[in-house]
């Protein structure tokens, strides 16, 4: 009679941890599969990637880009998600992750193809340079400042907020004045 | 007697006096000519350092060639090929055959919107001594007509603004290249929308004003050739819609006059400024632009670095973030590079930057210095039937070449002044000359004479040949390609048929390596993401992908972009799985041990039946 007891404790246990959903898997593999998991622990930057502009702007925007699968409604490609900051991430680092995460297309120049020594944006959501007009082409933004660093030499900080936009006009309707070369 | 000895003496020394000084302005000029040598030397020193080459090698290495074709890959072969310094000039060529081959092959070609690509490689291509109208492996690509007069099949050449026009006039006129009829954007067309694109203070911009110091020396650069054009323009300016009826020259001289004394305080603008005066025959040490006590040479000079190098600018720039104040800078020093070397040939007599015809011959240049020489005088004396002479020497010279005299201006004003009737040259007709044709390489900074070097397949080159194909991977393809290229050119060809056959099959094995890897690049991406969704039915998927990752040389993996996803994605299956088989281990568990409890439970109601039986 102890025994069925024991047996039915069992029989129990295991439905108890079937249905828990425990997984078992080593020390390395959940970190493998949870780096980009946020915990309380974690540190994390918020990323937003926008092309607003274009909106105010549509006379000027490549025919072939009318369609809201490149522009969005509202403009918003990406609206601010939180991500976990992992050591030495950059600006660039975080841009790939998560486009990727997101299957937003990228299309980027790296670092040793241009004499810029960072990597260069040409298009996300295949908005390129120029789909807009003359002066129009991709910026970004740390915490609501348009840093002196090119993206892929930005190293981030935790609660960084970065801001992918869109402009039209050389910057300045994102309240910028940028200079190509 | 003694009077007139004293005289004489007098003279004499005068006679000297002037003859040092003009040896001493003679002087003056080979010491800034050495002195640009040096510096040019300095600055390809200077990257050869960075890719970690030695001086005495080539700076096109195969690390270099990679980028042929790109913005970070055709400004330095621009300056070496215009300075006429010794590198691999056809490994460069034969790089660009196959990158724009291969960006060819996408729908966009080189851009979608940016014909300036076009421009640029067309440019690189005549500095290193090639022909941009036969490019790629099939020599079918016309970078100029695709750049230029074809291109509004595709994308608007203005599409970027005040850019795209200018260098595709300077593109159209590189080599003076013939337009066919009724086609847009012919140079006519393209020399018209700058006009109207010219902003009310003289300058130019991308688009909207402010006017920039860069974006106005480019249209004057693209300009410089029509300056001396006596075409009258009727046109409305686009800006304040004021009604116009000008000459280039006169559009050009406002622009000028915006330019005088601004002090860009960056590097590039700076040289901007100074080939585009030298494309006009105006002296860059000129007084008309002195800043701050400085001319322009004298400003640039601060930027280069005890390194060599040059830097964008001496303090921070939000407008150019990447560059460091104190960190000698790629596109800083390539720039000063052509800006020094467009300094050499306008102090050598040589053409401007972008003109890539064959150097003037001495008569040429002779009789355009007679006639510069006889305006100057003419001007003095104000005599109006000289004049005429003078004006009619001018026009001996080749209608070609008359770009190249640099006051004429002068003299157009005098001749009007004084009611002399001007041939209204049309110097744009003039400009139709070439169709196709390589771009000649002139030797400014060494004499050598290396012209006629025999190109031979060496034994080593046969060794490494067989080297190459044992082992395909992406990582060979510059090497492949350049001894292809050596072979195809090689006087020895026919001796080496089978390495021939070998390395054109290595090229083609390379090129469908690139072809996988860009294709599992892409697989990867529609397949694996988002990453959440992946479940043990993706199994087969990221097998695949596994597979196909393992089979890749290891130099090829790297191209391979987020392969950590993949390897994540094949640990998140393998724990699905390892959770699937616990959990159907479990419930199979549970399964039997119920069966056996109620078997004993049965067994035991038995066991009591038969106690009370």
């Amino acid at each position: 009679m102890r025994k069925d007891i024991l047996i039915i404790g069992f029989v129990i246990l295991i439905i108890a941890v079937l249905f828990s959903g425990t997984k078992i898997q080593s020390v390395e593999d959940y970190y493998q599969t949870h780096v980009d998991d946020i915990t309380e622990d974690s540190e994390t930057i918020f990323i937003t990637i926008e092309a607003t502009t274009i909106l105010n702007n549509l006379d000027q925007l490549d025919p072939e880009l009318k369609d809201e699968k490149y522009v969005p409604k509202d403009g918003i490609i990406l609206a601010k998600s939180e991500y976990v900051l992992r050591k030495n991430d950059t600006v660039f680092d975080v841009l790939k992750r998560t486009t990727r995460h997101n299957k937003i297309h990228l299309d980027f120049q790296g670092a040793s193809e241009n004499s810029f020594k960072s990597a260069y944006i040409k298009g996300i959501n295949h908005i390129y340079e120029y789909s807009c007009g003359s002066l129009s082409g991709w910026m970004y933004e740390v915490n609501n400042k348009f840093p002196d660093q090119g993206l892929s030499r930005y190293k981030l900080k935790d609660g960084d907020e970065i801001a992918l936009r869109y402009t039209c006009d050389l910057g300045r309707d994102l309240g910028q004045e940028v200079k190509e070369y | 007697m003694k009077q007139i000895k004293r005289i004489s003496v007098l003279l004499a020394a005068l006679m000297i006096l002037i003859q040092l000084f003009f040896s001493s302005v003679a002087f003056a000029k080979d010491d800034l000519i050495d002195e640009l040598k040096e510096m040019s030397t300095e600055i390809i020193n200077w990257k050869k350092s960075e890719l970690k080459v030695s001086s005495d090698d080539n700076l096109f290495n195969n690390q270099f060639l990679e980028n042929a074709g790109l913005s970070s890959g055709d400004w330095f072969p621009l300056g070496i090929g215009r300075l006429g310094v010794e590198d691999d000039y056809d490994a460069y060529l034969a790089m660009i055959d196959e990158n724009i081959t291969k960006r060819y092959k996408s729908k966009a070609k080189l851009d979608r919107v940016k014909a300036t690509e076009w421009h640029r490689v067309a440019l690189a291509v005549l500095a290193t001594g090639g022909d941009p109208t036969q490019i790629g492996s099939d020599k079918s690509i016309d970078l100029i007509a695709d750049g230029t007069y074809k291109r509004s099949k595709e994308m608007d050449i203005g599409a970027q603004g005040t850019n795209g026009l200018s260098w595709g006039l300077l593109a159209l006129d590189s080599m003076r290249y013939k337009v066919p009829k009724d086609v847009s954007d012919s140079r006519e067309d393209l020399i018209e929308r700058i006009l109207v694109a010219q902003l009310e203070d003289g300058g130019f911009s991308l688009k909207l004003p402010p006017s920039e110091v860069d974006i106005t020396a480019m249209v004057l650069q693209a300009l410089a050739p029509y300056y001396n054009s006596e075409k009258t323009y009727r046109y409305t300016r686009e800006i304040d819609q004021a009604k116009r009826e000008v000459r280039v020259r006169d559009v050009v001289d406002e622009a000028l006059e915006f330019l005088k004394g601004k002090n860009p305080n960056n590097t590039e603008s700076l040289v901007q400024v100074i080939v585009a005066l030298t494309a006009l025959q105006i002296d860059p040490l000129s007084k008309a632009f002195i800043i701050e006590n400085k001319n322009l040479f004298e400003l640039l000079k601060e930027y280069q670095q005890a390194d060599g190098g040059f830097i964008h600018s001496d303090t921070y720039d939000e407008e150019n973030p990447t560059s460091l104040p104190d960190e000698s800078n790629s596109m800083a020093s390539e720039q000063a590079l052509y800006g020094l070397t467009a300094m050499l040939r306008y102090y050598t007599d040589s053409r401007s930057l972008y003109d890539f015809r064959s150097e003037k011959s001495s008569e040429i240049a002779a009789q355009i210095r007679n006639v510069e020489n006889e305006i100057d005088r003419a001007l003095k004396q104000q005599d109006s039937k000289n004049l005429e002479t003078v004006y009619d020497h001018y026009l001996k010279i080749p209608a070609e070449e008359r770009s190249y005299v640099s006051n004429y201006a002068e003299l157009s004003d005098a001749l009007i002044a004084a009611t002399i009737e001007l041939e209204i040259d049309d110097l744009n007709e003039a400009m139709e000359i070439n169709i196709s044709g390589n771009g000649s390489v002139t030797e400014l900074l060494n004499e050598s004479n290396n012209q006629s070097k025999e190109m031979l397949f060496t034994k080593a080159d046969a060794k490494r040949t067989s080297e190459l194909i044992k082992e395909t991977s992406t990582q060979f393809k510059v090497e492949v390609i350049k001894l292809l290229d050596v072979l195809n050119n090689a006087q020895n060809k026919t001796e080496f048929e089978n390495e021939l056959v070998s390395l054109k099959n290595e090229k083609i094995r390379i090129e469908d390596l690139e072809a996988e890897i860009d294709a599992l690049n892409k697989f990867i991406m529609t397949e694996l993401y988002p990453f959440e969704a992946i479940t043990a039915k993706d199994e087969a998927v990221v097998k695949q992908i596994t597979n196909t990752y393992n089979e890749l040389p290891e130099y090829d993996q790297t191209q391979i972009q987020n392969y950590e996803d993949v390897e994540k994605a094949e640990t998140q299956i393998q724990n699905l799985k390892r959770a699937k088989y616990i959990k159907n281990i479990g419930f199979s568990l549970v399964i039997f041990l119920s069966g056996y409890l109620f078997y004993r439970a049965k067994k035991r109601k038995k066991e009591k039946l038969t106690q009370k039986m």
